[in-house]
């Protein structure tokens, strides 16, 4: 008890964990003015202007829906009865248009995209033989200057409307047709909260390598044996004192960015919406961000006290960054599901989806998905982080300190 | 620090069982260390050491000896590959950390967080055994660092890391100090400091282990001392015993007819050799018998004195490194010769130096050591 209280003192005391906090703080401030930056309330004016022109790209789709299915060769004409007001730009309208059924890749980088519809969202991934999700492009980041063409539509693409029925498209909503952004609380909050997890996690592997790297170079590791001889217990003391610290620390973090993104979204865009249901989801979030800081910086530590250096553990980071997540990744497609970075996201998003490609000799592919769950993620990432954790407590037990 | 040393008494005891054995008990310690490529350099050869409680019992050997390896393998920083070690009593490393509250050490140079306030650094220590926060400045005061105790250590020099270093030791209030070369880097005022210091506290009954290089010092302070050389202990007793066992037996004589006195005791059959005006009689079991021998010829002594051995002298003829002309030493290699050849790969101990009878620390290790000298002598 005493021990790694000691311990906790000193890592809070170090210079470097206080310029760690203070990048973090950083960093936690710039996600907060990027979540205001652009971002303004929505009138009843703007709500009415969207709606309709969602209303009206709506009815396009459809129209071009039901000339694919009626065998494509007609242009598509555009209905009058659900035009769009005058004052629609006609960018939002056409960059709204589904056109590319991209893979939505899930990732802990925080978006300012609506959340993905999943309602009947016509594919072009006719080849890939899945039915893939469609990602909207939201209003919100329009950057198309084309301009929609007035009266006509453009004729549907082969294959775009396979499957179908033109009756339940149901995209885009008036929030996608917006001529402005706005943060809204609910949408955005868990994807930045899975990027404040990555901070964590960032920060805990650096200063879990220095905090004890540092003790090694300075010497100060054997003068602490003479006070306390039993290794295991130093061992331990130190480990629990950094967890300590990460969890006061990550717990703080989050409280203050949940705070202030609220603050934002209340003053600069849309707080409203947060149900029980959002704030049980954020809090496991929380959980799930604590517990991969945890891990990572239990790497970290494990790593610079075996090898008795800080930047070991750096070296080791970019050795796994350069061979591993891109080198392993290039060679063997297969090896994806064994990075950290895919069981990371699999963790902190609650699962996530590998898309492998298969192409044969004719140039036909094939895709292949592999699933990961929360918690295969979880197990590997933690996994490593205990194996990391023993072998280091192994080496310190045995070693002698010279 | 001296007047300060007198205020240690309120130390915890060492547990009642173990308050008559010896502060220290080394016996047969071996350790190699393993280099890279299979290399393996003997750092401690079958050591034995006694330390008696109460005393300053130093602790000498060349560079390289084992002598910093023998007390980290005491202090449980190095794992030892074979011998028995026991602090008062309790075999350690198995029982270091009941005993080791009651130890206070430096080992080689201190080491600090360089970003840390000195008073901080010992606030952490003193956190960690449960001692009391005013102990810190009751150690700072003792070491003189009191008013340099918010200066960070990176700004301290040398000195006052060791003044630190010491401070850092007293936190436990020990009934054993171990301290490895304390005076580095020290001004001569605080060599004096540490010199009272450790007298103040070894007649309060703690006992003080002093590794060092300065011979006078340790001839001044130590009340015993121990001398190791390549991994193995040479020889173990007081001071003075050891001093008299490296004596010469020579004995400086002035008398007004110098030659016909020379031929005199000469033909008394003691060696004699002139050193200017002054007689040096050698191999003189009892000096008065020189007063004797010349009286009767009516030639009347006015200075007889015995030549006795510094501990410096004693010390490189012991461990075999007094520095030869024209020849650079090398560390771990005795200068004199038959003392070269390192036997530490064919398992063969080393010769034995000149001295190795002196002293009581007797081991079946020691005697062979003598056996093996005697031969070769």
């Amino acid at each position: 008890m005493r021990l790694w209280w000691v311990e906790l003192r000193r890592l809070f005391g170090r210079r470097f964990t206080r310029l760690a906090l203070l990048l973090l703080i950083g960093l936690v401030a710039a996600m907060v003015v990027s979540a205001g930056y652009g971002s303004r309330k929505t009138s009843e004016n703007d709500l009415a202007r969207a709606e309709q022109a969602a209303a009206q790209e709506r009815s396009d789709q459809r129209a071009r829906c039901e000339t694919a299915h009626a065998g494509g060769a007609a242009t598509p004409q555009r209905d009058r009865s659900a035009a769009p007001s005058p004052t629609v730009p006609a960018s939002a309208s056409a960059s709204a248009a589904p056109r590319v059924s991209a893979t939505p890749r899930t990732t802990a980088t925080p978006s300012t995209s609506a959340t993905p519809r999943t309602t009947a969202t016509p594919s072009t991934s006719a080849s890939a033989g899945a039915r893939a999700l469609a990602t909207p492009t939201p209003a919100s980041t329009a950057t198309g200057s084309g301009t929609a063409p007035v009266g006509s539509l453009e004729p549907p693409l082969p294959g775009e409307f396979d499957g179908v029925d033109c009756a339940t498209i149901t995209y885009p909503t008036a929030t996608d047709m917006m001529d402005h952004r706005t943060f809204s609380f609910r949408d955005e909050m868990p994807a930045r909260a899975a990027f404040l997890a990555a901070l964590l996690a960032l920060v805990g592997y650096l200063v879990g390598a220095s905090y004890v790297g540092a003790e090694w170079q300075h010497g100060t590791m054997a003068g602490l044996l003479l006070w306390e001889p039993r290794r295991v217990k130093v061992y331990v003391a130190k480990l629990f004192a950094l967890f300590a610290g990460l969890i006061a620390v990550g717990v703080t973090t989050y409280a203050v960015g949940f705070a202030a993104h609220w603050a934002v979204a209340d003053l600069l865009g849309d707080a409203g919406g947060v149900t029980r249901g959002l704030q049980g989801s954020l809090g496991l979030v929380v959980v799930r961000g604590i517990a991969l800081a945890l891990a990572i910086a239990a790497c970290g530590f494990a790593i610079a006290y075996a090898v008795r250096l800080s930047a070991a553990a750096l070296g080791a980071a970019i050795a796994y960054i350069v061979g591993a997540e891109i080198g392993l990744r290039v060679l063997t497609q297969e090896s994806q599901r064994w990075l950290l970075t895919e069981n990371i996201t699999a963790w902190l998003n609650r699962g996530t989806k590998i898309y492998l490609s298969d192409c044969d000799s004719t140039g036909r592919c094939t895709e292949k998905i592999l699933d990961l769950t929360m918690w295969q993620g979880g197990a590997y990432v933690g996994g490593l982080a205990l194996v990391l954790a023993v072998v280091a407590a192994i080496v310190f037990a045995r070693r002698d300190v010279t | 620090m001296a007047a300060a040393a007198t205020r240690l008494g309120s130390r915890d005891t060492v547990p009642a069982s173990s308050t008559t054995a010896p502060a220290i008990e080394i016996q047969g310690l071996r350790k190699t260390f393993r280099r890279g490529l299979g290399a393996r350099h003997v750092a401690l050869d079958g050591l034995d050491l006694v330390v008696e409680p109460g005393r300053v019992h130093g602790f000498l050997g060349p560079n390289g000896s084992g002598k910093t390896t023998t007390i980290r393998a005491l202090l449980g920083l190095v794992r030892a590959d074979e011998g028995t070690m026991r602090l008062f009593g309790h075999q350690v490393p198995e029982a270091l950390p009941d005993v080791i509250r009651h130890i206070g050490a430096v080992v080689e140079s201190p080491q600090f967080f360089p970003h840390f306030s000195g008073r901080r650094n010992l606030r952490l220590l003193a956190q960690t055994a449960g001692v009391k926060r005013r102990r810190v400045d009751e150690v700072l005061e003792i070491v003189g660092l009191h008013d340099r105790a918010k200066d960070a250590v990176k700004a301290y020099s040398l000195g006052m890391r060791q003044r630190l270093a010491i401070a850092a030791t007293l936190l436990k209030e020990p009934s054993l100090l171990i301290l490895d070369e304390p005076n580095n880097g020290l001004d001569p005022a605080g060599i004096r400091e540490v010199r009272d210091l450790m007298r103040g506290l070894a007649d309060g009954g703690v006992t003080v282990l002093l590794s060092s290089h300065i011979l006078a010092e340790v001839q001044q302070v130590c009340d015993s001392v121990s001398i190791v050389s390549r991994g193995r202990h040479v020889v173990t007793g007081p001071v003075a015993e050891v001093l008299a066992a490296g004596a010469s037996g020579d004995v400086r004589v002035r008398v007004e007819d110098a030659e016909y006195a020379a031929t005199v005791l000469t033909e008394a059959g003691l060696p004699v050799r002139r050193d200017g005006e002054l007689l040096i009689v050698s191999d003189v079991a009892d000096p008065s018998w020189i007063t004797q021998v010349l009286a009767r010829r009516r030639l009347f002594v006015s200075e007889l004195t015995p030549i006795g051995a510094d501990l410096e002298s004693v010390f490189l003829d012991l461990t075999g490194t007094t520095p030869v002309p024209g020849r650079s030493g090398q560390v771990g290699e005795p200068f004199a010769a038959g003392l070269g050849a390192p036997p530490r790969t064919d398992g063969k101990p080393p010769p034995p130096p000149r001295h190795a009878t002196a002293g009581p620390a007797e081991t079946p290790q020691r005697r062979e050591a003598d056996n093996d000298g005697q031969d070769r002598a």
